[in-house]
Formats: C-alpha cells, sequence, structure tokens
C-alpha cells in the first residue's frame, strides 16, 4: 500500500507524464475523426474499435518507461533488498501504474464515445469492457518491459512482444461491447475478457518479478 | 533420455550418429512424399491440381506449432533444471520454426490464390498464424538483443513459456472472431469426413519429412551454437591464464 502511496505521489511531483496518455487518446481520436470525415453516422459504426485501438496504443506508449527509471536509480534493487516479495513489489507497482493510465482513460472514455455518436448503452459497455480487460493489457505490456529492462529504443521492441498477447482482450472487448445492450456484463464477451484478465494475473506476475529479477542477477 | 542428452559431450556424439539419420530420412520422405503428391495422388475432385499445395502447406504449419511447442518445452526445461543445452536448443528452433511458420503462410496464400480467389483473408487460421509469426519474432529479438546470454537466455524463456501458454487463447479467441473461410481440421476432428489413403500417404511421408528435417536443422544449429560457445570459452581463457602449456582439450 505504502508503495503504491509513494509511487503515485513520484507521479504527480514528476511533470505530468502520466498524462501523455490521456493526451494521445485524445490527439488519436482526433484524427480520426478528421480523417473519416467527421460524420457521426460514419464515426460511430466503428467508434468501439477505434476507441479500444486508442487505448491499446496510449497504453503502449507508457511501458518503455515503466521500469526504467526504477532499475537506473536503485529502487529495485533497495526493494528486492527489503524482503518484500519482488512479486508484491511488482503487484504494487501494476497497481499505481493501471490507476495512473487506465483510470484517466476510463474517465475521458464517455466523452470520446460521445463525440463519436455511439449511444449510452454502447458508451456503458466500452466503459465496461476496458475497464475489465485491462488488467491483461496492463500486465502483458509490463511483462514486455520487465523483459526488456535497460536496453535504448526497447519501445518497438516491447509493441512486438505485447501485441500478440493482447489480441485475445481487443476480440472479447469488441464483441462486449456489441453484447453489452442484450445481456450487460454477464454475456458471454465479458466472462472471457474477465477469465482473459484473471489468467493473465496469475501468469503474468510470477513472470514479471521473475523477469525482474533475473535483470537483478544479471546486470 | 533428455538428461543424458543435456551433456554438450553426450549431445555431440549423439549428434554424430543422428544427425545423418535425420538427414537421410528427411531426404527419402520429402523426396517420395513429393514424388507421390505430384505424380501419383489424384487430383481432387473440386479443387483440382491446386489441392497439391497440401502436401507442403500442412506438413509447414504442423511444424510450426510443433517447433513452438518444443521451445517452450525447451525453455520450461532449461528453467527449472539450468540445462544449458536446453536454452540452445530452444534458440537453435526458433529459426526453423518461423521458418516453417512462414513457408505455411506463404503455400496458404498461394493455395487460397486458387480455391477462395484471394491471396489473403482475414480467416482464423490465417490470423492466428500470423500472430504465431510475430511471437516467433519477438522471442528471436529478444535473443538477437541481448549480448548477455546468461540474461537472453532466462528472459527468451520466460517469453515462451507465456507465449506458449497463450497460444490456445489466442488460437481460442481468434477462432471465435471468425471461423468461416478455413476448412476445418479435416484429420483429426471427431466425425471428420476424412481423406483417401491417396492424399494421407503423401501427406503423412511428408509430415515425417519434414519433421526429420526439422530436427537435422536443429541438432545442426545446436552442434554451431556449441562450437562457437566452445572457442569464446577458450579465446576467454587463453586471455586470463598466464601459463603457455595450458591444452584445451577438443571434443
Amino acid at each position: 500500500m505504502a508503495l503504491i502511496k509513494y509511487e503515485l505521489r513520484l507521479a504527480l511531483k514528476g511533470g505530468g507524464a502520466w498524462l501523455h496518455g490521456v493526451l494521445f487518446f485524445f490527439l488519436f481520436s482526433t484524427l480520426c475523426a478528421i480523417a473519416l470525415g467527421g460524420h457521426k453516422s460514419v464515426l460511430a459504426p466503428i467508434a468501439p474499435a477505434l476507441i479500444w485501438l486508442a487505448v491499446i496504443f496510449a497504453l503502449l506508449l507508457a511501458f518503455e518507461s515503466l521500469f526504467q527509471e526504477d532499475a537506473s536509480d536503485g529502487t529495485l534493487e533497495q526493494l528486492s533488498l527489503s524482503g518484500l516479495p519482488m512479486i508484491a513489489a511488482a503487484g504494487a507497482k501494476l497497481i499505481s501504474h493501471w490507476i495512473l493510465t487506465v483510470l484517466p482513460l476510463l474517465l475521458f472514455i464517455p466523452a470520446i464515445g460521445y463525440g463519436f455518436g455511439l449511444s449510452g448503452i454502447k458508451i456503458a459497455g466500452l466503459f465496461n469492457a476496458v475497464l475489465i480487460g485491462s488488467p491483461a493489457l496492463i500486465i502483458y505490456g509490463s511483462f514486455a518491459s520487465a523483459c526488456l529492462i535497460g536496453y535504448r529504443s526497447a519501445g518497438l521492441l516491447i509493441i512486438l512482444l505485447t501485441v500478440p498477447l493482447i489480441v485475445p482482450t481487443l476480440i472479447f472487448g469488441l464483441s462486449a461491447v456489441d453484447s453489452f445492450g442484450a445481456s450487460g456484463i454477464m454475456g458471454a464477451p465479458f466472462k472471457a475478457l474477465a477469465g482473459i484478465s484473471l489468467v493473465s494475473i496469475g501468469l503474468g506476475l510470477p513472470a514479471i518479478s521473475a523477469a525482474l529479477n533475473t535483470y537483478l542477477e544479471t546486470s | 533420455m533428455i538428461s543424458w542428452l543435456a551433456n554438450p559431450l553426450r549431445f555431440a556424439k549423439f549428434a554424430r550418429i543422428a544427425s545423418p539419420l535425420f538427414a537421410l530420412a528427411a531426404f527419402l520422405c520429402i523426396g517420395a512424399g513429393l514424388w507421390m503428391g505430384l505424380f501419383i495422388s489424384p487430383a481432387e475432385a473440386y479443387q483440382g491440381d491446386s489441392v497439391r499445395i497440401m502436401y507442403v502447406h500442412v506438413p509447414a504449419a504442423w511444424i510450426a506449432m510443433m517447433a513452438y511447442s518444443f521451445i517452450a518445452v525447451a525453455s520450461f526445461t532449461a528453467y527449472v533444471w539450468r540445462h544449458p543445452l536446453a536454452d540452445i536448443v530452444a534458440r537453435a528452433s526458433a529459426l526453423p520454426g518461423a521458418a516453417f511458420t512462414a513457408l505455411a503462410l506463404v503455400t496458404g496464400s498461394l493455395w487460397g490464390s486458387q480455391t477462395w480467389m484471394t491471396y489473403w483473408e482475414w480467416d482464423g487460421r490465417m490470423t492466428s498464424m500470423l500472430v504465431l509469426l510475430f511471437i516467433y519474432i519477438g522471442y528471436m529479438s529478444i535473443w538477437a538483443v541481448m549480448r548477455d546470454t546468461k540474461r537472453a537466455a532466462r528472459i527468451a524463456g520466460l517469453i515462451a513459456m507465456v507465449g506458449a501458454i497463450n497460444i490456445p487463447i489466442i488460437k481460442f479467441s481468434v477462432d471465435w472472431w471468425d471461423d468461416t473461410l478455413h476448412q476445418k481440421a479435416t484429420i483429426s476432428s471427431p466425425g471428420a469426413p476424412g481423406m483417401g489413403p491417396e492424399f494421407l500417404t503423401p501427406l503423412f511421408l511428408m509430415m515425417f519429412g519434414f519433421s526429420c528435417l526439422f530436427g537435422w536443422l536443429v541438432i545442426n544449429r545446436v552442434l554451431t551454437a556449441l562450437a562457437a560457445n566452445k572457442r569464446e570459452a577458450a579465446s576467454r581463457a587463453d586471455k586470463h591464464i598466464k601459463p603457455a602449456n595450458v591444452t584445451v582439450e577438443t571434443l
């Protein structure tokens, strides 16, 4: 808990880098609206896909720096020396990262959805789908990031390693938006999405802490 | 068997016998399979002669998936029991595996151009093969960028294992997303129509031949990697050890 608070305080003091994702989210959406002619009748059918893509790209941007600073200034070493299990430290890091990156995006999804002409029920579906699917996005991206700590221009490699792993989230995330109107969050896509997120937590957290420990052992 | 092979010396001894055997078997099976596939097996009723692409396409796709499972098992072995040879085996399997994945995609595209009248369609199986190719490229790029082989081995192993657990999920989700165009598994599905023996014989010959080809490639890539390691270790030893009369024993 203290670790989460520490991360959040650090981010708030850090010149607003955590806002880059939201900024990107808006820029991407604006460009999409301009490129597609700006008519809501054209935008609305593909808006869930566009917003999902915007969310994924905005999150992918933030992974490169996720562990970089902790690794270079020794925070990571201190954490491993503190006796706290690495998996707990990684979990705290991920929760704070989720709060800093996904939460702001979630808050602006209704606004962008409205701008793209989505109905209220679709916006609610999208909101819930991103909410339930986001743990998998964060975890697989963080895993790629933890694997590549210390490499310059790791950005593209992180994307290359992350994208195959988040394909299921995108697929079920999109069909979850469609099914929300009929079956709420109890529809099959939502269950699949929640399952994928749970698998990612069970699989990803040990993998992330193993990658961090590998970095500490071999650097 | 596996732990017996874990010793590089014994592996080299094994490879001296196995490598030519694999090469011979691959040569004979692929040769016989191609000959049967091209000249003996009949053209299929609906697809005509283009069905012959199957004898390359299906085995390639099969090896593509087998090779990844092989990498994952080898990585797991290396990760849990710290057999350094298993890492080398996993690394050596990646490029042939990726090549067979690409071969499956290319032959599939050519086959599709004849039967579906399109080179590419975002169909479930094609898309998941493409994603598999991305996973292979990601795995190989870890080995490519990391100078420190010890770290590269552990990280690549982690990535291979996480990928292996995710591949069924990806496969399932992509199939669920779109399962219209591609023919379903014809041989293994329960209640599937199946194929006549005139098609199956060359197909299995090619599968066995491709497997042997894969095995031969992997064995030789492992031997190359072992030789490179030894040379590197020898040059490092030359630098650090002063006495001149140190004999480095060769295999």
